[in-house]
């Protein structure tokens, strides 16, 4: 396995850089259509410098972690999807895209995770998924920094999502490593109505942390 | 009276421990019932929080006062006890040692084996004792359970024993762990 820049693989990669971004349905989502004519958006000049990467969901986690009682508690989410559609030319054009399903989260207790997706917390009936939307990705001294918007609960916050990346050439294929960690605060989305509003026993910062592995789309 | 144990008496920080566990006992029991009779939600987190904390505590003075009573010496028993006496109550108070370590050992056992750490009053966050078990939740919170009815009844021997010796022996047993009592 060697790291190869992320800037050089994504110029030389010469292909149907496939935007259709729908990553419902934990990213076993097909991309059989890719690279037959059949995508949605053809970025201009020949697919150069662009090419989506989606999730190795086996290989990736993406957890949660919060202050309960005053001792930190751990979660995870088993279902997740991500796009990450990175441009080296141009990187304001690049777009991360996370959508989550909620009702997938796994604290390793079953009467808790019921409470956290219940009405007065997640409301998983209700909001089955949560999504960030990158708006700007900049780079950074770290790394990088996807801004964007995150839709949880029904509720719509600018967040920041910090990322490093690395690519690796994996036997002839290559493949991105995405790693970060952000927080968010519960309240600001409304998770936690009633007495769950108080953060005395649960705190309102919620950090998430990701470390995913990306491929390009089949088809490629 | 003085800080330290005599022969005769105790002195002021074994009866201090002695009283203060006893308050922070009736405490325990009195969250744990309120907490198992909560609905799921954030009381019920609250109380159990709180009872994890101040069982930490029992805990922690349990081994104080240990080591103060090996440092110490020990009241004697009246010289009028029976030896059948002598061996209850020596049963009974080892009983209520053990169970000051063992009510709280349990305790944290089972919630780490249930994947919640605990923290002390939110000051600091103990280290999980065993890791994440479904079976032995279930065993540990059996055992807790039976503990605290074990508990239960070896206190009421204890109380009985102490209410005997003052108000049917009338010795100075009962006498000797109260505070605020003349020297016998």
């Amino acid at each position: 396995m060697m790291p190869i820049p992320l800037e050089a693989w994504a110029a030389g990669r010469v292909g149907c850089g496939c935007r259709d971004l729908r990553p419902i349905g934990g990213g076993r989502h097909g991309h059989g259509n890719c690279g037959h004519g059949n995508c949605r958006s053809r970025p201009r000049g020949g697919c150069r410098a662009s090419d989506a990467l989606h999730l190795d969901q086996a290989k990736s986690t993406l957890e949660f972690q919060f202050v309960q009682a005053g001792a930190q508690n751990k979660g995870k989410i088993s279902r997740f999807a991500v796009t990450l559609d990175f441009s080296a030319d141009n990187p304001a054009a690049s777009k991360l895209d996370v959508v989550v399903e909620t009702g997938s989260l796994d604290t390793g207790d079953k009467e808790r995770d019921d409470t956290l997706k219940g009405a007065d917390l997640l409301a998983v009936a209700k909001f089955p998924q949560a999504r960030f939307t990158s708006t700007q990705i900049t780079k950074t001294a770290n790394g990088y920094d996807a801004a964007g918007k995150l839709t949880l609960h029904g509720v719509s916050r600018d967040i920041h999502v910090p990322f490093s990346f690395r690519t690796a050439d994996e036997q002839g294929k290559p493949a991105g490593y995405l790693l970060g960690k952000t927080t968010i605060k519960r309240l600001d989305f409304g998770v936690g109505q009633g007495d769950w509003k108080s953060t005395e026993w649960v705190g309102n910062d919620v950090a998430v942390s990701y470390s995913l592995r990306l491929v390009p789309s089949a088809g490629h | 009276m003085t800080i330290r144990n005599t022969s005769v008496r105790w002195g002021h920080v074994a009866q201090f421990l002695h009283w203060l566990i006893v308050v922070l006992i009736i405490t325990q029991v009195i969250l744990a019932n309120i907490a198992e009779d909560l609905p799921l939600g954030m009381k019920k987190l609250a109380m159990f929080a709180r009872h994890k904390s101040v069982g930490i505590t029992i805990l922690g003075l349990a081994v104080i006062r240990l080591l103060w009573r090996w440092a110490n010496p020990t009241p004697a028993l009246p010289t009028t006890l029976k030896p059948y006496e002598r061996v209850l109550a020596g049963v009974t108070h080892f009983g209520l040692y053990l169970l000051l370590f063992a009510m709280p050992l349990t305790g944290w056992m089972m919630t780490s084996a249930r994947g919640f750490p605990a923290s002390w009053f939110g000051f600091f966050q103990l280290p999980d004792f065993v890791p994440k078990n479904d079976a032995l939740f279930n065993a540990m919170k059996e055992t807790h359970d039976t503990l605290a009815l074990a508990l239960y009844a070896i206190v009421f021997l204890h109380v009985a024993a102490a209410l005997k010796h003052h108000f049917v022996l009338k010795d100075d047993v009962l006498r000797r762990m109260l505070p605020f009592t003349k020297k016998p």
